[in-house]
């Protein structure tokens, strides 16, 4: 079991919540949600998509690029995990895919407010969230 | 000498820091001491030698843009000897300098570089400077330092007004208030400010703005239900409702949630959806509004309490959350931990 404070000293991240901070992170792997960022399962990647994914550096990635606020929602590897950012296509949501292996566990921390959350071994899609303006658009914390 | 055709590796490293120290430079809010003051009056006396016109030694000191906008056609009235030329003409001469010696090529890299650098907000009378700047000093365009050195000069309080016969030159404001919206570039900030001006120069003149919206002063420090069903720009009234808080508006107006479901995920909070009378629709699309509280506690201890709008199709409160995640309800029903 790997404790919240554990996760956030790895990254030298201050506890937001000193009370949450001693609390084991559950592992899952069904559907979490950090914040504005969604995490589902979704099917295996297929051999040619596998190639497109880069493994995740003992530094973490970053999920969400130019986030408004200056916080970070960030992918932590224990063993190696594997992520693919999705391109900057207009209107879609989706941040990327992350692929758990068995043995791996992967980190999403937030480097304010929302803690941690434990991912474990599966393939994920990860997406942003919207809200109807005029325009549709993007909703960051 | 021939254009400048290329940039080296050396100089291309260099515009970026160049770019920040001019950005920090510009964003000084200390106030000007008698030795500053002394360096702009000097720094003018050589724009109007650079220009050919005869220095006056006359400068008026004020507070703030205000104060100068107010008094300089009132002066210059009086003295009936209006004339912008000064500044002209030196800028005519260093763009001759700059132009004349710069590829455009270089010129475009340069630009970028300091541009990418630059806020939004800021007159792009200064990211110019800070161009003409960088080709003289990094790039190594000939023969205009001296009139860098002197628009610097000139140019390191607030902005000011040369005329034949007097200088009015207002003080650096003493507040700017920013957030930053995107990774460090072009646009990467914007005016804002939650508890007070966004920029202020003393207590004499302050600006107000909501998330980059130019807004009155009350709409940050007294937002009203009364100011705000009375306000008729909704750009503005929209963003009084989100400084007085969506949630505590929706209260105040007594109105009651179409749906409310459990929080998938976050036990203990429920989702709240409302429907928005016609008038206090804050868009041209109509929108129904989803009120949620945060599943972590803020680092002071809260839980936020917020509202985000949704399509005024959607018909209930888990709909509307998985809608803000592009997902199916029925995934959403199951989420296993919100944080």
């Amino acid at each position: 079991m790997t404790s919240l404070q554990t996760i956030l000293d790895r990254h030298h991240i201050l506890a937001a919540d000193q009370a949450l901070a001693d609390i084991d992170v559950p592992i899952l792997t069904g559907p979490q949600r950090q914040g504005d960022v969604l995490i589902v399962p979704r099917p295996p990647l297929g051999n040619a998509e596998h190639t497109t994914m880069t493994s995740v550096p003992a530094t973490g990635v970053q999920v969400v690029r130019g986030e408004a606020t200056g916080n970070s929602h960030i992918l932590s590897p224990e063993g190696p995990i594997y992520w693919s950012p999705a391109g900057q296509r207009d209107g879609s949501l989706t941040l990327g895919v992350l692929e758990v292996p068995a043995g791996s566990v992967a980190w999403l921390i937030h480097t304010d407010e929302h803690g941690a959350n434990g991912i474990g071994p599966g393939t994920y899609r990860l997406t942003g969230k919207r809200e109807q303006a005029d325009e549709l658009r993007r909703v960051a914390d | 000498m021939g254009k400048i055709t290329e940039l080296t590796d050396e100089q291309r490293a260099q515009l970026a820091p160049y770019a920040q120290a001019w950005i920090e430079w510009v964003l000084r809010t200390d106030p000007t001491t008698a030795d500053e003051r002394a360096r702009v009056e000097d720094g003018m006396r050589r724009c109007y030698e650079a220009a050919g016109i005869p220095w006056h030694g006359r400068v008026v000191w004020v507070r703030s843009p205000l104060v100068a906008c107010t008094a300089e056609p009132i002066a210059a009235h009086i003295l009936q000897h209006v004339n912008d030329a000064v500044r002209d003409a030196v800028d005519d001469a260093v763009d001759d300098a700059v132009g004349g010696a710069v590829d455009g090529a270089v010129g475009d890299a340069v630009r970028d570089a300091v541009r990418d650098a630059w806020f939004r907000y800021m007159s792009p009378w200064w990211s110019w400077d800070a161009l003409r700047a960088a080709c003289v000093e990094i790039v190594g365009v000939p023969q205009a330092q001296h009139l860098v050195d002197a628009l610097r000069d000139a140019n390191s309080a607030g902005i000011w007004w040369p005329h034949t016969h007097f200088v009015i030159v207002s003080d650096r404001p003493s507040v700017i208030n920013r957030e930053q919206i995107g990774p460090s570039g072009w646009g990467s900030h914007r005016l804002h400010s939650a508890t007070g001006p966004s920029i202020a120069w003393g207590d004499e003149w302050a600006l107000w703005h909501w998330h980059g919206t130019p807004v009155p002063e009350w709409v940050i420090t007294n937002p009203t239900i009364e100011a705000i069903q009375n306000e008729p720009n909704t750009e503005i009234r929209r963003c009084a409702i989100e400084s007085f808080g969506w949630p505590r508006y929706l209260d105040a107006l007594g109105l009651q949630p179409v749906d409310t479901a459990p929080d998938p995920g976050n036990p203990g909070h429920r989702l709240e959806l409302y429907d928005l009378p016609t008038d206090t629709q804050p868009f041209t699309e109509p929108v129904r509004l989803l009120v949620m509280r945060n599943a972590s506690l803020d680092r002071d201890g809260t839980r936020r309490t917020f509202a985000e709008t949704v399509p005024a199709s959607i018909g209930d409160a888990v709909s509307a959350a998985a809608w803000q995640f592009d997902i199916d309800p029925a995934i959403y029903r199951q989420l296993e931990r919100a944080t």
